[in-house]
């Protein structure tokens, strides 16, 4: 793509949408359609149907066999919308298991989470408007961003770098119409949430977030016994119950790990060591409980912006007071955190944030 | 809704089968997203190639020029995006207005503007990012633009190795402005840093801003309106040389600051400088460290250790030509940190010129001054570490400096006395430690 004027996306479009008719997405087809090719040549392909990840319409986001979806306990606040993750090795390879955020992946993993916004979230039965998937592919340099916005038909999804600004309106789980301008990231700012220590990282999939109670053809079960029992390891997993879990930050678990969980899904990719809010000194990887590295009475000495007027990252007890709470609560790009790319603050978020911090032995930190 | 993947089918044997696997990976070592090959001078719809429009630089050789249009945002982020180590990226003189943060995460990349006053950056309409532009590879020249309103920081450097910033301005038209960003040129857990040439007015805290750096210069640069001019925080070896600070809340600060990741800045030298008129109310957010600073500072110096300040020019600054404290506890409150050293020591200041300071006090810098009108030149709030050990490099030295052709003024706070006894003996303070050399 030129970096000078231009309709660059447009161009690319037709392209793609002339390219659809013989491509691997067969639109209608009632019997099992004949197996998708993934396109020949370099990565990143130019449509997000080049890598055949699913089967069927694709709008349907069916994971093509073999490829494997899976849930994290906390999710990261994406405005809304609704998250699929799916898990694609190449063929024969499998996952380096880790007890805590280390999984190791083999050369060629592609990571794949797609974004999209019910009618009524009230009724996920409603239709789904898909906007955008993104893509992590590890080479032998690392994991590497990919952004591929779809298209209002819903047929395909083509590369963008340069991000986009897509309006979509939806009831939400209160029943309210909603409507907001939603941010699909340029490529660089992949690396603003995953990139530590001048490397790129994954962030959901690791033993904390997917060691949870998942249902498979009508049982729940664990999804590390099950993704073991599926091969996607190289080695015998330690039994799931022996090994730590982060809770459904709003579901009914202890607070303090709620709280912690949410922080960590949210936050600790860039406040922690080697992050990008690592010069904060905030450090809000769930494991860390040392109050003033979590904040507590702790001056956001070198932030310098949107404090609201407070001193302190958390004053224990006074959640109004804590410049934490008012950051998470504010849709300034000044002050708001996290800082990319959501734009609408997470109000079950701020309401468990502010429990936690209600419920801390009171102090004015003076 | 997250469950949308799982629903009730089952999982199969994993298995993906990629034909061209081998030549896929091959062609990953080179970093996906910038195959496509087309950062060729010009491209479609542009104009021009080489040498910009009414460049500076002289012989600057673009290796692309993005001019600006009707998509400001999606031209130039691609541009960021898709430069190759090395490529001179310019920019045409005109208006480019932008809606979210910019970034570039290529090394050694020089954006290259047809001036300041030419190429202009309008962050006005910003609604993502917390920074105008964010650069987060090593080797970065930013050069001859003009960034103008962005609604957090102008100019970020972020963790890296070698950046420059050179004859940039970055301007919040509004004057003292709650409303305007924090910093304007911001390196942070940086080395090699660079800022010459460059203006910076209007920030809600520091116009110019090192934080957690090493290696470091700043000079012939101009910062006023801000709260502060020049912040060196938990910075090491620092020479701030030849601006003009001016008409800020305070000149500037060098500051060492508790609960952040890098400790024990030290050694700026900072000489030189014009330091006038820092008089201007303080516009600083409550909360922030600069918010608590009095108005009407020539330079501070905070818990910070072996400095060198010399050859300054500090004139008509209301409260204090030159201050030396503690992490004051009245001030900024319990610093929480085990780790943290409070006190400034071993830090030399000599032979700089002082006029007309001290004249209009800010209560603060009145109150601890036992009464002493004006306020002299140079002042220590006298607090010593009663745990320090003296290494040769403890006491903070005062030497040579000038009122006129009088000795410049000083006096010992004695903050920490119970109660203070205010002193103006420089006898047991005058000395002298070796100069600190210059950066590069």
């Amino acid at each position: 793509m030129s970096p000078t004027r231009g309709p660059i996306l447009g161009t690319v479009f037709a392209a793609a949408l002339a390219v659809l008719a013989a491509g691997c997405a067969d639109l209608e087809t009632e019997t099992r359609p004949a197996a998708c090719v993934p396109k020949d040549g370099p990565l990143p392909f130019d449509k997000l149907s080049d890598y055949c990840f699913f089967e069927g319409q694709l709008k349907q986001l069916t994971p093509a066999k073999g490829i494997v979806p899976y849930d994290v306990a906390a999710a990261l606040w994406s405005d809304h919308a609704a998250k699929q993750r799916l898990i694609v090795l190449p063929e024969g390879k499998k996952v380096t298991f880790d007890a805590g955020e280390e999984w190791q992946f083999p050369l060629g993993s592609i990571i794949v989470k797609t974004f999209s916004f019910h009618e009524d979230f009230r009724d996920l039965s409603t239709p789904r408007r898909v906007i955008e998937t993104r893509l992590l592919i590890l080479g032998e340099s690392g994991w590497t961003g990919e952004v591929y916005l779809w298209n209002d038909e819903q047929t395909d999804a083509v590369r963008t770098v340069a991000g986009e600004r897509v309006d979509v309106s939806y009831i939400d789980e209160s029943g309210e119409a909603a409507q907001e301008e939603y941010i699909v990231p340029n490529t660089n700012q992949c690396k603003s949430c995953h990139e530590r220590d001048d490397e790129t990282r994954l962030l959901g999939p690791f033993t904390q977030q997917l060691n949870r109670p998942v249902e498979v053809d009508g049982a729940v079960r664990n999804q590390l016994d099950y993704l073991a029992e599926q091969g996607l390891f190289d080695g015998e997993l330690p039994a799931a119950e022996s090994l730590s879990a982060f809770p459904d930050p709003f579901g009914d678990g202890p607070l303090d790990d709620r709280a912690r969980a949410y922080l960590h899904a949210n936050c600790s990719h860039c406040h922690r060591p080697g992050g990008g809010g690592g010069t904060s000194g905030l450090v809000l990887v769930a494991w860390e409980k040392f109050p003033a590295k979590n904040g507590v009475c702790k001056s956001p000495a070198a932030a310098g912006s949107g404090t609201g007027g407070h001193q302190w990252d958390i004053v224990p007890g006074n959640p109004e007071e804590s410049i934490m709470v008012y950051r998470m609560s504010s849709s300034d790009p000044d002050i708001k955190m996290p800082e990319l790319p959501n734009r609408i603050p997470d109000k079950k978020g701020v309401a468990l944030i502010s429990e936690w911090i209600s419920g801390m032995e009171p102090s004015t930190c003076e | 809704m997250e469950n949308s993947g799982f629903s009730s089918r089952s999982l199969r044997p994993l298995r993906w089968l990629v034909p061209a696997t081998a030549l896929a990976l091959t062609a990953l070592l080179a970093g996906c997203g910038s195959e496509t090959g087309s950062t060729g001078s010009g491209g479609t719809g542009g104009t021009g190639g080489t040498g910009g429009t009414g460049g500076t630089g002289g012989s600057v050789s673009c290796t692309v020029t993005v001019e600006a249009g009707d998509d400001d945002q999606k031209a130039v982020q691609t541009a960021l995006i898709e430069a190759k180590e090395g490529d001179v990226v310019c920019f045409g003189a005109g208006t480019f207005k932008f809606e979210t943060e910019l970034s570039l995460d290529v090394a050694k990349v020089t954006l290259h503007g047809a001036g300041a006053d030419k190429t202009i950056w309008d962050f006005a309409g910003q609604t993502v990012g917390a920074n105008g532009v964010i650069i987060k590879s090593n080797g970065v020249v930013i050069e001859d633009l003009g960034v103008k309103n962005p609604p957090g920081d102008g100019i970020r450097g972020d963790s890296v190795e070698g950046i420059t910033f050179r004859r940039l301005e970055v301007i919040w038209d509004a004057d003292a402005s709650k409303e305007s960003g924090a910093y304007g040129l911001y390196p942070v857990d940086s080395s090699e840093v660079l800022i010459e040439g460059c203006t910076v007015k209007g920030a809600r805290d520091a116009g110019i801003y090192v934080g957690q750096s090493t290696n470091i210069v700043i000079k012939d640069s101009e910062a006023y309106g801000n709260v502060a001019g020049v912040e060196i925080e938990n910075s090491t070896d620092a020479e701030v040389m030849n601006n003009y600070v001016h008409d800020n809340t305070a000149g500037i600060l060098v500051f060492n600051l508790p609960n952040l990741p890098v400790q024990d800045g030290k050694r700026a030298k900072v000489h030189d400088n014009k330091v006038e008129s820092n008089n201007l109310g303080n516009f600083g957010i409550a909360g922030t460290v600069v918010a608590k600073v009095p108005e009407g500072i020539g330079i501070m110096i905070l818990a910070s250790d072996d400095n060198e300040i010399h050859n300054n020019e500090i004139i008509g600054n209301n409260s204090v030509g030159l201050v030396m404290v503690n992490y004051l506890e009245a001030l900024f409150g319990l610093p929480n940190d085990p780790a943290y050293n409070k006190f400034p020591e071993g830090n030399f200041v000599h032979d700089n010129t002082f006029s007309g300071n001290g004249t209009d006090p800010s209560s603060l810098i009145k109150g601890t001054s036992g009464g002493l009108d004006p306020i002299p030149d140079i002042i220590w709030d006298g607090c010593v570490d009663p745990a320090a050990v003296d290494d040769g490099h403890l006491i903070n030295c005062i030497k040579d400096n000038k009122a006129g052709a009088a000795d410049a003024t000083y006096a010992n706070a004695d903050f920490c006395g119970n109660p203070p006894v205010v002193t103006t003996d420089a006898t047991g303070v005058t000395c002298e430690y070796e100069p600190l050399p210059s950066q590069k």
